[in-house]
């Protein structure tokens, strides 16, 4: 893989850096990376944190050696095993919009000159993936939002985002689990469970999935399926 | 659990809370309470070992004054008092046996900005009953650590850094200040991070595409504004790490008062992991009274 740099993150940490920049082709790439690392190290990698561009691997100093884990990255970066294609799951997240639902929907519609109509239709045809999950305790961050509907984020974050707010800052989207400070342009509410601690796994999204919105009338159903 | 964005919450101040443990014959890892800038009373309903260790606060047992950093027994009905910390700002106590928490997400520690995990997701209050597991028969080699093993939880607070992964988004003469500044520590500092005042850097934007953290990363934002990550850190950040403070000094991030000063210092990874291997051999062999005092020449600051 070119271009890999391997950097210790203090002492009992090191990260991979992919790329400096956001898209699919790369975030393939961690996922890859984070598999290798998670079967190769086992139980001593107590975190592998893949992200767009890059996978941190957090262990205990007194049982591997910060060079060894940076020699497994880098070696990882190459994997000699097959991986797994997997199956893909689609998950369908209903969503109900409106400035009720997402108080910013309407100035980001304006701001790319487009009617509210028209914006949360080019979002919902858009098909989307989970580049990974971080942040919150299953925030989802998704990779394909049409560059057409992209706004940057709030100048001024909000105290408090309600639970299951759809979101987008630039080319990123997101679901906020529950409720959090946040800078993110609101567009609507779902109510899916994004994250539920007692469910295995606890966070409804994984790196992969694809994701489609829907739109919905009534709150109530606004929740997710999921297509294996 | 970091790749469902769940943080690995646990003891900000780790050597405080495995010491407490260790103490009273628990495994390292055994759950424990953490005070932060509080005191706590409570009241044993059996028999138990009972260790406090972490800020300097003073603690009785049924009136007693008793010493940290060492287990004491305590009998059914004892009161047993944590006062309000002096020194530093978290105080650790341990039982024997550790608190009995199911285990959520694989760790029995709260995590209290999700609201899940320890004792029903959030801060102990007033009338809340722990139970305690039942100790296996107590095998601590020691019951008290020395006092050259013990921290003191010194003012100005020195956090020793290697450079972070992005320390390259620092020019230079914003790596010096970071260096040369005396910063101050934000009473809005929580669980998740010591937020810190001063300066600001003189940086340009730090915004980077989001990459996983740890705790001990220090984080700037684009206001020019270091925090340094803890226990209860967010998974992914969406700003530059410019540095990292060695595993060795979280003790002391963690302990640091608002309104304390915090200075930074550089020093190699060797040195680092050399750090965090000393402090371990304190954790692991403690002190007895007739232990002979563990040297001191090479490892300055502990």
């Amino acid at each position: 893989m070119p271009g890999i740099d391997v950097v210790p993150v203090g002492d009992a940490a090191a990260i991979a850096i992919l790329g400096e920049t956001i898209d699919e082709a790369t975030v393939r790439a961690t996922w890859q990376l984070a598999d290798t690392v998670r079967r190769r190290m086992g139980e001593s990698a107590l975190d592998v944190v893949p992200a767009y561009a890059s996978v941190l691997v957090r262990f205990d100093p007194t049982r591997v050696g910060l060079a060894q884990v940076m020699a497994c990255l880098r070696g990882a970066a190459t994997p000699t095993e097959s991986i797994d294609g997997g199956r893909v799951r689609t998950l369908r997240v209903g969503v109900r919009f409106g400035v009720e639902f997402g108080a910013d929907l309407d100035e980001t519609a304006n701001e790319v000159g487009l009617t509210v109509q028209r914006y949360v239709r080019t979002f919902c045809a858009a098909e989307y993936r989970v580049a990974f999950v971080g942040f919150l305790a299953g925030f989802p961050y998704l990779l394909g939002l049409p560059p057409e509907l992209a706004t940057p984020r709030r100048a001024t974050p909000r105290d408090r985002v309600p639970a299951g707010s759809v979101a987008i800052a630039g080319a990123q989207c997101g679901i906020y689990p529950r409720v959090s400070p946040g800078g993110w342009r609101l567009l609507g509410t779902t109510r899916a469970t994004v994250f539920d601690h007692t469910r295995t796994p606890p966070a409804l999204f994984a790196p992969g999935d694809r994701v489609r919105f829907e739109v919905v009338a009534r709150l109530d159903d606004a929740g997710a399926e999921v297509e294996a | 659990m970091a790749r469902y964005g769940v943080s690995p919450s646990g003891a900000a101040d780790w050597f405080s809370a495995r010491a407490a443990n260790l103490l009273v014959g628990n495994d390292a890892c055994a759950p424990l309470v953490e005070t932060t800038l509080t005191g706590i009373a409570f009241e044993l309903t059996k028999p138990a070992r009972v260790a406090v260790t972490g800020a300097v606060a003073p603690v009785e047992i049924d009136g007693l004054s008793v010493k940290l950093w060492q287990s004491h027994a305590a009998a059914a009905g004892a009161r047993v008092k944590v006062g309000l910390p002096q020194r530093g700002i978290r105080s650790y106590i341990a039982v024997a046996g550790g608190i009995d928490m199911p285990l959520v997400l694989g760790g029995a520690s709260t995590d209290i900005g999700s609201g899940f995990g320890g004792f029903e997701g959030r801060a102990l209050r007033n009338g809340d009953e722990l139970s305690l597991t039942t100790p296996v028969e107590a095998s601590n080699a020691f019951d008290a650590y020395s006092l050259q093993a013990t921290p003191s939880w010194k003012s100005p607070v020195v956090l020793r850094i290697v450079p972070g992964p992005h320390r390259r988004l620092l020019s230079e003469s914003a790596w010096t200040q970071l260096l040369s500044s005396e910063w101050k520590v934000s009473s809005r500092s929580t669980r998740q991070g010591v937020a810190l005042e001063g300066g600001p850097l003189r940086t340009g934007p730090t915004d980077i595409v989001s990459a996983g953290a740890c705790a001990g990363c220090v984080q700037v934002t684009s206001a020019g504004l270091p925090v340094v990550l803890l226990a209860e850190h967010q998974t992914t950040a969406g700003y530059a790490l410019v540095a990292c403070v060695i595993s060795a000094d979280l003790p002391y991030a963690a302990q640091a008062p608002p309104g304390d000063v915090v200075r930074f210092e550089p020093v190699t990874s060797a040195r680092a992991a050399l750090l965090r291997e000393h402090l371990e051999r304190i954790l692991a062999s403690g002190a007895s009274p007739t232990a002979p005092p563990l040297a001191t020449g090479f490892f300055e600051g502990w």
